[in-house]
């Protein structure tokens, strides 16, 4: 049995729940209860995908399975728990440093997985497709890791960020992005040469990301952030595609249309009051730490 | 996977987060990105099926810190998302119902107005 077809069989009931729970949350006495079975999908797809090999009715499979969970476990445990608070006051920031960390892991996982799937096509398939897949994730990845990384670093006060880019300057980024894409298809193309034109796109995709990412107005964080959600929707759709799973297909799906829905209409959180992100929040909150300091 | 099925699935699945549940009102914008980011949690199947489908030594390692950071983003998202619903107060007016009252109240100003001049 294929892997698609593991992540499948369950999927369809957590597809089934996702659909139900995405009309559940529009109700608002139905939220708070709601809300659970988002987590619940996915460990019912999990569930369907590692209890097979952890009760060993897939031979081989069982050791591999306990170390999933036991990665999924200390996963979770290290995930910043924030407090569930009905405070008005709790601040932008906050909300914008959870979402850079959530990028932070996303794009890790991306680029992993699309550098498994690259040398899985090189060495075992020779398929154009997927290869073109695998870089696509590994590109995406890095983009969206390295965006979310700046981010959470000028929110802690770590980096400041740059001037807005001059005319040429632009002109340079679109040059390295066009050249990003012409290494891409030279590696996806000839896989016999593809090693030294890889390594020179991700060292190019790590400048081009690193620059963008620290030239953004500090009010804009969000609005990129939602950008780069839609970006890991795209990535879930070629991981959908490689592994041969629908599930993963139409959950890629959903993202990138949540994505857009926010990116073209903005609209507000109910954990912050109605104001739009001022210019630099995280030296006012540092000014605000070394006036309580002193009293301590 | 079938490239032509895959694209239908995908442009069937875009379509219904268009048009369906996630066009909520504009107050709740900010929840659907919350809500899409809790389900970007699902790479972390995509993680573990490449742990579990790992053929030698460097994919498996690889595949572990993968499961691991996936699972992490996947609870950050989902907190992030409990956090945005547990700050909405219970007796909170409905935005969306707000900007639909004052309309219907600038349409029947411009009414009172037409039947004047007439």
């Amino acid at each position: 049995m294929g892997i698609g077809l593991m992540i499948d069989n369950a999927g369809w009931f957590a597809l089934g729940l996702v659909l139900i729970t995405l009309s559940a949350l529009t109700h608002p006495e139905r939220r708070r209860v709601w809300m659970w079975a988002l987590p619940l999908a996915i460990l019912v797809v999990l569930a369907g995908g590692l209890f097979p090999g952890a009760a060993g009715d897939i031979p081989g499979m069982g050791w591999k399975a306990w170390l999933a969970i036991a990665a999924v476990a200390f996963g979770v445990a290290a995930a910043p728990w924030y407090q569930k608070s009905r405070d008005q006051e709790t601040r932008l920031i906050d909300l914008v440093r959870g979402a850079a960390i959530v990028l932070i892991g996303s794009g890790i996982t991306i680029t992993l997985l699309g550098m498994i799937g690259w040398e899985q096509t090189t060495l075992y398939t020779r398929a154009w497709d997927l290869r073109l897949a695998a870089l696509i994730g590994i590109f995406i990845g890095v983009w969206t890791g390295l965006t979310g990384l700046i981010h959470w670093m000028r929110l802690k006060g770590t980096l400041r960020a740059s001037q807005p880019g001059s005319r040429n300057q632009r002109l340079a980024q679109w040059a390295v992005l066009a050249i990003i894409v012409v290494l891409g298809i030279i590696a996806v193309l000839y896989p016999d040469m593809a090693t030294a034109p890889l390594v020179l796109m991700i060292v190019l995709a790590i400048e081009w990301a690193a620059l963008g990412a620290l030239q953004q107005p500090h009010e804009d964080l969000l609005h990129i952030q939602a950008r780069h959600v839609g970006l890991i929707g795209v990535a879930i759709i070629t991981l959908g595609y490689v592994q041969s799973s629908l599930l993963l297909l139409v959950i890629g799906g959903l993202v990138v249309a949540g994505s857009i829905h926010f990116v073209r209409r903005q609209g507000a959180f109910c954990q912050i009051s109605r104001r739009t992100f001022y210019a630099d929040e995280t030296q006012e909150a540092r000014v605000a730490d070394s006036e309580e300091s002193p009293r301590s | 996977m079938d490239p032509t099925i895959a694209a239908y699935v995908v442009l069937l699945a875009l379509a219904l987060g268009l048009t369906g549940a996630l066009r909520a009102e504009r107050e709740h914008c900010g929840r659907g990105l919350l809500i899409v980011t809790t389900l970007t949690g699902f790479l972390v199947v995509a993680a573990v099926s490449a742990l579990l489908t790992a053929q030698s030594a460097l994919e498996l390692v690889l595949s572990t810190v993968a499961v691991f950071f996936a699972a992490q983003a996947a609870a950050t998202a989902f907190l992030l998302l409990r956090q945005e619903i547990q700050a909405e107060p219970a007796d909170e007016l409905d935005e969306q119902e707000l900007l639909d009252d004052e309309i219907r109240e600038q349409q029947m100003t411009h009414e009172g107005a037409g039947k004047e001049v007439s």
